[in-house]
C-alpha cells in the first residue's frame, strides 16, 4: 500500500478541550438577571414593533408579490422589491442578507469585531466575483428541474443486460461516481464564503450540490442492484483539478483570497462539460430505456452546473476590475489542469474502454464503438472552446485539449 | 508547482501514452478492469454479482444495506465509492472522518431516503395563492419571525460541505445526507424570503442586533462570558472547525431542535393555508436533521472505543453547557425579535398580549422537555445539568 | 362515512390512502407504527385505542386494540386526544374539505393539549413531525363524505 496523503484540503479539525466553567447556579441567576429576560418580564415589544414601517428600519412594507406561471419565483419576488440586485457594498455584517436593513445601532467597532473579513461569509463579498446576470431564473431552473426519484425513476423498469454490456455500463457509473463527489468536494466549501447578500448564488449552489449526491445515490443503487457491480476506481480522473482546487482555496484557513472563480471554470465549466459529453455516449450505448432515463436526469443537471459556469466566469471576465487580470488568471488556472485532465478521462482506458464497448453493443464489436468515439472526441475540446468563447475567454492560440483524437 | 507543457509538448505526450498507442494500432483489448476476475483479489474491479429486485419504494439504500451488510468500521481511503475497487498500489488518502462511529447513525439510511423522498419546491409546492392579508401587527410579527428565520436557517449549508468532503467515501450515505440537508437548509431559506415579500410585510428590522449590541455591553452575553468558551462560540458560529460530533450535537441536534419547535410554533399560528403548509414542509425537514443528530451521537456513543467514548463524552458535556446557556438554547429562546413576535401571533392583537406570552411560556417547557428528552436517547442525558431553564424565565 | 370512533372509521381512511397511491407517492415515503388514543369522556364511555401501520404509501393496517395491548404494538407515537376533540377535528375537516388552521395535527397537539403526541422514544415520535403531511392528508381524507 502507498503512503497516505491529504485530499482536497480544508480546516483543521482539531479535538475540543473542554474549560471549566462557571457554577450552574451561577449561571442560572445571571439568566435570570440577563437584560433581555428582564425587558421580556416586562411583557413589551421592543424596537421591532415600533420602528416606523417608512423611513425606519424597515423595509419594504405593502410589497406583495405575485406568483407567476411557474409559483413565487426569485421573479416575482424581485419585480416588487427595491434590491433586486445586490449592488450596495456596505453590508459587512454576516449572515445578512440584503433586504434587510443594517441596524444603525450596531458601532462600527463592534461590527468590525464581530464580522471579520476572513473566515467567514465575508471572504468573497465583491458582486463581480459571486453574482451572475440572471441569478434568479437559473436557482428557479434548479429547483424546477430537480428530479425526485420516487416520481422520476420506476426501478421495476430496470432490465438485465449480457454480463460484458452491464460490467462497461458499471464501469462508466463508477467513474461517474467519482466525478460526482469531487465536484460537491471541491465546490461545497465555497458556500460558506460567499456573502448573504447574494442568496440566489448561495441558494443555487446549495443545490447543485444537492444534485451530486442525488446523481450518487442514484447511481449506487444503478450498480448495486442489477447484477453488476461497483467497478474499477480510476485513478487521476482529478488529475489537474486536485490542485488548481487546492490553490484556489488555500485550504479555507489564513488570512488570503480564495479563488472562486478558478474552481467555478474547473469545476462547472471544465469538468461538467466533460461528464456531460460522455454521459451524451454512456446514454447513446445505454442498453435499457430505464439506463438511458436515468442518465438522461443526470446530463440534464450537469448541462445546467455548465450552463452556471459559463455565466459567472462570463460576468467575472466583464466585470472584475482590470487589476485583477481576471482573463490571464483563468488561462493559468485551465493551463493547469488541461494537460492532466485529457489524460484523466478523454484518453482513459477506464473511461474510454467502456464507452466504446457500449457505443458497438459489445466486446466482439468493439472496433465499432471506437469509431463512433473518434467522430465524437473532437467535439468534446471544440465545446469546451467554444463556451470559453462565448464567455469571453478566447483559449483557441493556447488550449492543451487536442481537436483530433490521438488514437 | 509542475511545470505546463506546450501544445507541443502535450500532443507528443498524449500520442506516446501507452494505451493510446495501443488503440491507434487497432488494438481494442480492454483492460484488466473488463479481462479480470471480478471476483478474484488480484482484480480493481469492486464487486459482482450485486442483484436486488425493486420493491414498491424502488431500491433504497435501506433495502441494499440489510441485503449486502458491508459497511466497514473503517473507511477505504480511495476516491470510489464503497464497494469500489482499485490497483494494488492505488494512493490511499487521509480523510479525517473514516471511521463508521465517527460518522454513521443509526437511522442513516432511511432518513437519507425519507430526504429524497420528501424534497419539495418553495416556489411551487406552496399555496401562495391561499395567503390571505393580515391585521398589520400580525403581519409584522411574521415578517418579524421570518426575517431571523431567513439567513439562520442556511448556516448549516455554510459548514456541512466542510465535513461533507472530510468523510471517507466508504460513506457515502453520510456524505449523501448532509448534502439533502444543505438542499433543505436552502429551500427553508428561500421559502422565508418569499413568504416576507408575499403578503405585504417585507423585511423586519435586522434580526441579530440585539444579540450584537448584547455582546458588546457588560451585559453577559447569554448568561456565559465570550471568555470562558472561545472554541465554542464565536463571531462566524458555528465553526466548520468544530470536531464533527460537536458540531452534529450543536446544530443538528440542538439548535436545529428548537428552531424545529419554532416551525411547529409557527404552523401553530399560521392563520392561512399558504402559512401553514409552509411551516408544516419545513418541520419536516427540520425534524429529519434533529433526529440525524440524535442518532448519530447516540451511535457513536455505543460504537466509540471506551477511552474516547470517554473524552466525547465529556466534550460534548461541556458543547451543551455552552449551547445551552448560549446563543442555541437560552440565547435564541430569549432573543426578543424572536420571542416577541411570538407572543403577539399567540395573542392575536396587541390587546391580548398577555395571553400570547402565557402560550409563549407553555412553548418554552414544551421545547426543553423535549430536548431533554433526545439527549436521554442519544446516551448523554442532561437533566441533572442543563442550563436552559425548565419554565421560561419571563 | 362511518361513526367515530370505530375501527370502520379508520378502515375507510386506510382504503382511501391506497387508492390515492400517487397523492401521497408526492408527499413522500412512510414508515410508522402509530396509534390514536380516544380518551373516554361525556361522548364517550371508556377509551380506545387504534393501531395503524404506514408503510410507503399506503396504511397496511387498522386494528383496535385494548389498552393493555398498547404497549406491546410498540408505536412510534401516539396521538391522544379526548373523544369530543377528535370529533370536533373531524367534524372540521368534513366542513372545510380539510383541516382549516385551527385544526390541523401540529396545531392540536403543540401545547399538549388538546392532543398529545407522545411515545417511549423521542426520536421515534419524531417520525411524526418528520412526515407530518401524509398524516395530515390520511386524516383530511375524512372530508370525502
Amino acid at each position: 500500500m502507498s503512503e497516505k496523503r491529504e485530499r482536497l484540503r480544508t480546516l483543521e479539525m482539531p479535538r475540543l478541550r473542554p474549560r471549566p466553567l462557571p457554577p450552574r447556579e451561577e449561571v442560572v441567576a445571571n439568566q435570570s438577571r440577563h437584560f433581555q429576560t428582564v425587558k421580556l418580564s416586562r411583557g413589551e415589544l421592543g424596537h421591532w414593533f415600533h420602528t416606523p414601517l417608512d423611513g425606519g428600519e424597515w423595509s419594504e412594507w405593502g410589497k406583495r408579490a405575485r406568483p407567476d406561471a411557474v409559483g413565487m419565483t426569485y421573479m416575482a419576488v424581485t419585480e416588487v422589491c427595491d434590491r433586486p440586485v445586490p449592488e450596495v457594498q456596505a453590508y459587512r455584517r454576516l449572515m445578512h442578507s440584503r433586504f434587510v436593513k443594517p441596524s444603525p445601532r450596531v458601532p462600527e467597532n463592534l461590527e468590525e469585531r464581530l464580522a471579520p473579513k476572513w473566515g467567514g461569509a465575508r471572504e468573497i463579498e465583491e458582486k463581480y466575483e459571486v453574482w451572475i446576470d440572471d441569478a434568479g431564473p437559473l436557482a428557479e431552473e434548479a429547483l424546477d428541474r430537480q428530479w425526485r426519484p420516487a416520481l422520476s425513476l420506476r426501478w421495476e423498469d430496470m432490465q438485465r443486460l449480457p454480463p460484458p454490456l452491464e460490467r462497461a455500463f458499471d464501469q462508466i457509473l463508477t467513474w461517474l461516481l467519482q466525478c460526482e463527489y469531487f465536484c460537491s468536494d471541491a465546490v461545497g466549501g465555497y458556500v460558506g464564503r460567499l456573502h448573504y447578500r447574494f442568496v440566489e448564488i448561495k441558494s443555487y449552489l446549495a443545490y447543485e450540490i444537492f444534485d451530486y449526491a442525488l446523481h450518487a445515490n442514484a447511481l449506487r443503487k444503478r450498480l448495486l442492484s442489477n447484477g453488476g457491480g461497483m467497478g474499477a476506481q480510476v485513478e487521476g480522473f482529478d488529475a489537474g483539478l486536485l490542485e488548481v482546487c487546492n490553490e484556489a482555496s488555500q485550504g479555507f484557513s489564513g488570512e488570503v483570497p480564495r479563488d472562486f472563480n478558478a474552481v467555478v471554470l474547473a469545476i462547472d465549466v471544465w469538468l461538467n462539460g466533460v461528464m456531460l459529453d460522455l454521459l451524451r455516449l454512456a446514454a447513446a450505448g445505454a442498453r435499457s430505456e430505464f439506463d438511458r432515463r436515468l442518465l438522461e436526469r443526470v446530463m440534464q443537471d450537469c448541462a445546467r452546473h455548465v450552463s452556471w459556469g459559463c455565466k459567472r466566469i462570463g460576468c467575472y471576465l466583464r466585470d472584475a476590475p482590470p487589476e485583477r487580470e481576471a482573463a490571464e488568471r483563468l488561462h493559468a488556472v485551465a493551463d493547469r489542469f488541461e494537460p492532466a485532465q485529457v489524460e484523466g478521462h478523454l484518453l482513459n482506458p477506464r473511461v474510454l474502454e467502456p464507452l466504446a464497448l457500449l457505443l458497438g453493443g459489445g466486446p466482439e464489436n468493439a472496433a465499432a464503438g471506437w469509431s463512433v468515439l473518434r467522430e465524437f472526441w473532437p467535439q468534446i475540446g471544440e465545446r469546451w472552446l467554444a463556451r470559453l468563447d462565448a464567455v469571453g475567454l478566447n483559449r483557441r492560440d493556447r488550449c492543451q485539449v487536442p481537436t483530433q483524437p490521438p488514437f | 508547482m509542475a511545470s505546463i507543457p506546450t501544445r507541443r509538448e502535450a500532443a507528443e505526450r498524449y500520442a506516446n501514452l501507452p494505451q493510446v498507442r495501443r488503440w491507434r494500432d487497432g488494438n481494442y483489448e480492454p483492460g484488466a478492469w473488463f479481462n479480470s476476475d471480478p471476483e478474484s483479489p488480484e482484480s480493481p474491479w469492486g464487486n459482482w454479482g450485486r442483484e436486488f429486485k425493486p420493491t414498491r419504494r424502488g431500491i433504497t439504500t435501506v433495502d441494499l444495506n440489510r441485503a449486502f451488510d458491508d459497511v466497514p468500521d473503517q473507511g477505504a481511503g480511495l476516491v470510489v465509492d464503497r464497494g469500489g475497487g482499485a490497483d494494488a498500489g492505488a494512493t490511499r488518502w487521509e480523510y479525517p472522518l473514516n471511521q463508521r462511529y465517527e460518522v454513521w447513525a443509526y437511522n442513516l439510511e432511511s432518513l437519507l431516503e425519507e430526504a429524497i423522498s420528501r424534497q419539495w419546491s418553495a416556489t411551487s409546492d406552496l399555496p401562495w395563492d391561499k395567503l390571505e392579508p393580515l391585521p398589520d401587527d400580525q403581519e409584522r410579527a411574521m415578517c418579524q419571525f421570518l426575517s431571523f428565520l431567513h439567513p439562520v436557517e442556511f448556516t448549516p449549508t455554510d459548514i456541512l460541505p466542510h465535513y461533507m468532503m472530510r468523510v471517507d467515501p466508504s460513506f457515502p450515505e453520510v456524505r449523501q445526507f448532509m448534502a439533502t440537508q444543505c438542499a433543505d437548509e436552502s429551500r427553508h431559506m428561500e421559502a422565508f424570503g418569499k413568504r416576507m415579500f408575499a403578503n405585504g410585510g417585507g423585511p423586519g428590522i435586522e434580526p441579530t442586533a440585539e444579540a450584537l449590541l448584547s455582546m458588546s455591553a457588560d451585559t453577559l452575553s447569554s448568561a456565559l462570558k465570550p471568555e470562558d468558551h472561545p472554541d465554542v462560540i464565536g463571531p462566524t458560529n458555528p465553526r466548520a472547525t468544530w470536531e464533527f460530533l460537536g458540531m452534529s450535537y450543536s446544530v443538528q441536534m440542538m439548535g436545529e431542535a428548537v428552531v424545529l419547535d419554532f416551525f411547529r410554533f409557527g404552523e401553530f399560528l399560521g392563520r392561512n393555508p399558504c402559512d401553514k403548509e409552509m411551516f408544516r414542509r419545513v418541520l419536516q425537514d427540520e425534524a429529519r436533521h434533529v433526529s440525524f443528530g440524535t442518532m448519530r451521537i447516540k451511535y457513536y456513543l455505543d460504537h466509540a472505543p471506551a477511552e474516547e467514548r470517554e473524552r466525547a463524552l465529556e466534550m460534548l458535556h461541556y458543547f451543551a453547557s455552552v449551547d445551552e446557556a448560549t446563543a442555541s438554547g437560552f440565547g435564541l429562546l430569549i432573543n426578543p425579535n424572536v420571542i416577541e413576535p411570538f407572543a403577539l401571533m399567540a395573542a392575536g392583537s396587541t390587546g391580548e398580549l398577555d395571553k400570547g406570552w402565557d402560550m409563549v411560556r407553555e412553548f418554552w417547557a414544551g421545547c426543553v422537555e423535549e430536548y431533554l428528552a433526545r439527549c436521554d436517547r442519544a446516551g448523554f442525558p442532561r437533566r441533572d445539568k442543563c442550563l436552559i431553564p425548565r419554565e421560561a424565565p419571563f | 362515512m362511518s361513526d367515530f370512533p370505530s375501527v370502520d372509521f379508520f378502515r375507510v381512511l386506510q382504503r382511501r390512502m391506497n387508492d390515492n397511491s400517487d397523492k401521497f407517492r408526492a408527499l413522500g415515503f412512510t414508515d410508522s407504527r402509530a396509534v390514536f388514543a380516544v380518551r373516554a369522556d361525556d361522548e364517550l364511555e371508556d377509551d380506545r385505542y387504534f393501531g395503524a401501520v404506514f408503510e410507503v404509501y399506503d396504511c397496511t393496517e387498522i386494528c383496535e386494540l385494548e389498552a393493555s395491548e398498547v404497549e406491546a404494538y410498540d408505536p412510534d407515537w401516539i396521538l391522544e386526544a379526548d373523544c369530543a376533540d377528535w370529533r370536533e377535528m373531524i367534524a372540521n375537516i368534513r366542513a372545510e374539505g380539510a383541516a382549516d388552521s385551527d385544526h390541523t395535527l401540529n396545531r392540536l397537539s403543540l401545547l399538549g393539549h388538546p392532543f398529545r403526541i407522545h411515545g417511549v422514544d423521542q426520536t421515534r415520535v419524531d417520525v411524526f413531525h418528520r412526515q407530518q403531511l401524509s398524516y395530515q392528508e390520511f386524516f383530511d381524507q375524512a372530508a370525502e363524505g
